[in-house]
């Protein structure tokens, strides 16, 4: 096991240079650099010369994207173009907490949703009650973040005044800036829910059908009939013996869903007026900010390794038949 | 006697029909598909006929708003932020006096063409790809699916934001060559070439894994051993006997992504780098008025809709194509 997760590690290293250098030269490639401004904002050609060569933007792109790389065993991302008076490493450490609070947040709740709705739907299925899951299901994967977003801040927000519309983090950001939700702050629970609620629903039904369908699978076999046989619990065979095993399809798809989350907050940040790190995705690109761009690309990735690494080790967990020798 | 008469009468019933008038007869009977279905097909008239381009193209002449009432950038200073149901503007104005419904109707023309064109290249690359991978011998196989897996750990939205931010400079500055007839192309569509571009490039990964993995196990089967029996060339093997019978889960797999490529141009367009302005997309119409929600709150739910029903519909055509031509995956779709 051990030597699993080592040799895992070691090939996400390649992985990490390709999207890096990837990254770096795709976004070198794009026509403009960070300081050519255009109208009233243009600098003088010597002014901008200078500055491009204060941040080594003459040097050809190897040379740059070797020291970006060598910072970056450093942990040292470089500065920002745009925000000078704040490093790429500040940016980072205060908006990517943020958006991982969400993300997580949201995958919480699309878990503790999308789990019951399809071993319910599955228990009973072909009857009202399962038409009715399969087509709420359908009808979740279907709704847009951007189009459930204003949706729930007309009803909840402008219309009912339950929640905030925004504001996100007025009032305890600053005490809280760890990677994990303030959950015993109930500030916190009325600014995060319609985000959250927002950014899940969508993976809450996905994994609502992932569910049902692998449940459904999983019921027919053998060893389920011997636990009925054994006179168990019908409540106790479906959720020990049936949904343990019908959850391997489920942990396959969380990988990419968690980042896929995190990547999607985009949207929601910027409706939510969230400051998190979507929004700083987003303006870098189209400022030449390359630092950030990297530094965001790197989050991005890890995060999208790391989610992968958890559910290959928790197959092992699920299914004890899994072995990585 | 009767009985067997009967019976007999039963199974050259079940003959009767072929595997694919079979396969329509579920989805015929699949009633959300039918509706998924209903919906898709007057999406695709709406966005053919909204105004009279086609028949404009054929005669020369400039082509005139034929289903929708207005043409999608006419501005009206006088008459911004209406509510609906204004005489003249019955879904109301936006904040340039633009008529919402007209601009709604005129975005099914992006979403349609992008949801066609990207599943179309992609569904062209990851087949082509995923065959040659899996006719391929062994070694090469591996290789090209170590590719395949090597990207599968990439942010892909990332790259698809630094493509088309890419394409928007490059398009912004003006080239010259092969990327100048690019843009060129790029600006007569509003701004949609880029993004079949962008999205058919990086979503082959998928099919590319699903025709691999069909062409293995078809290349199994009996008919491929007796076709090479018989001196078929490697290449007729490919078009007559494998193609023809992977390619209905890879169409049904395409199908349930449409969704998804429909939603990737809105969110694009949303964050201010999908079509180009005054083209409506629906995500860039979200986009333009979801700050003003609390006043002109039809402003963002009228696109919103039209966008919600429109993945709506493909997600229920999709899982009706995927039950009636492949009833073992029933209820497997994975987002």
């Amino acid at each position: 096991m051990v030597q699993y997760i080592v040799r895992r590690l070691l090939w996400t290293i390649p992985v990490l240079l390709a999207i890096m250098t990837a990254t770096f030269i795709l976004a070198h490639a794009i026509p403009g650099g960070p300081f050519d401004f255009r109208g009233e904002k243009q600098l003088p050609e010597s002014i901008r010369k200078n500055l491009e060569r204060k941040y080594q933007l003459d040097k050809p792109v190897y040379v740059q994207l070797g020291k970006w790389i060598w910072d970056a065993l450093r942990l040292d991302l470089g500065p920002s173009y745009t925000t000078r008076a704040q490093t790429v490493n500040d940016i980072l450490k205060r908006t990517f907490p943020i958006s991982f609070q969400l993300g997580l947040l949201a995958l919480l709740l699309a878990l503790c949703i999308g789990i019951p709705m399809g071993t319910i739907a599955a228990v009973k299925q072909n009857t009202v009650v399962d038409y009715g899951a399969t087509f709420v299901a359908i009808l979740g994967v279907s709704i847009p973040n951007m189009v459930l977003g204003p949706l729930l801040i007309w009803i909840f927000a402008l219309k009912l005044g339950w929640f905030p519309a925004a504001r996100w983090g007025t009032d305890y950001t600053q005490l809280h800036l760890g990677f994990f939700p303030p959950i015993t702050s109930a500030k916190f629970w009325l600014h995060a829910i319609l985000p959250a609620f927002t950014l899940g629903t969508a993976y809450s039904a996905s994994i609502a059908r992932l569910t049902r369908a692998s449940l459904l699978q999983v019921i027919r076999e053998d060893y389920i009939r011997t636990a009925y046989a054994k006179g168990l619990h019908s409540r106790r065979v479906i959720i020990l013996h049936g949904l343990r095993n019908s959850l391997i399809p489920v942990a396959t798809v969380l990988g990419p869903m968690f980042a896929a989350v995190v990547t999607g907050s985009m949207v929601v940040e910027q409706i939510f007026g969230i400051p998190g790190m979507g929004k700083y995705f987003v303006t870098s690109v189209t400022n030449r900010d390359y630092p950030l761009v990297m530094g965001a690309t790197l989050m991005y990735s890890l995060l999208l390794v790391f989610a992968n690494l958890l559910v290959d080790i928790s197959y092992a967990w699920l299914d004890p038949r899994i072995r990585y020798d | 006697m009767r009985l067997r008469k009967a019976r007999f009468k039963q199974e050259r019933g079940d003959v009767g029909r072929s595997p694919l008038r079979e396969a329509f007869h579920r989805l015929f009977k699949h009633r959300a598909a039918v509706i998924g279905g209903i919906y898709v097909i007057l999406l695709i008239l709406v966005a053919l006929f909204v105004d009279t381009t086609i028949f404009a193209k054929i005669i020369g002449r400039e082509p005139r708003p034929l289903i929708a009432p207005k043409h999608y950038a006419e501005v009206s200073f006088f008459e911004r932020d209406l509510p609906p149901g204004t005489p003249g503007y019955p879904l109301g104005s936006d904040y340039l006096g633009r008529d919402i419904l007209s601009r709604t109707l005129y975005g099914t023309r992006v979403s349609l063409s992008v949801a066609v064109v990207a599943a179309t290249v992609s569904l062209v690359i990851g087949l082509t790809y995923g065959v040659i991978s899996g006719f391929s011998p062994t070694g090469v196989d591996n290789v090209m699916m170590r590719f395949v897996d090597f990207l599968y750990g990439f942010p892909l939205l990332i790259f698809i934001i630094l493509l088309q931010a890419y394409f928007k400079a490059v398009s912004r500055q003006g080239a010259t060559g092969f990327i100048g007839v690019m843009v060129n192309i790029d600006k007569a569509l509003g701004g949609m070439f880029f993004l079949f571009v962008a999205l058919g490039i990086l979503n082959w990964i998928g099919m590319a894994r699903l025709a691999r993995g069909q062409t293995l196990s078809v290349k199994q089967k009996e008919y491929i051993e007796a076709a090479r029996a018989v001196g078929a060339s490697n290449l007729r093997i490919v078009f007559r006997h494998v193609l023809p019978n992977i390619i209905g889960p890879c169409i049904v797999a395409e199908t349930l992504a449409i969704p998804g490529y429909i939603l990737t141009e809105a969110f694009l367009s949303f964050i201010g780098l999908g079509v180009t302005p005054p083209t409506p997309s629906w995500g860039l119409m979200i986009s333009e008025t979801y700050q003003g929600l609390r006043t002109y709150p039809w402003e963002t739910l009228v696109p919103g809709a039209a966008l919600a029903t429109t993945t709506l519909a493909f997600n229920f055509l999709g899982d009706g194509l995927r039950d009636a031509f492949d009833p073992r995956l029933r209820g497997t779709y994975t987002k």
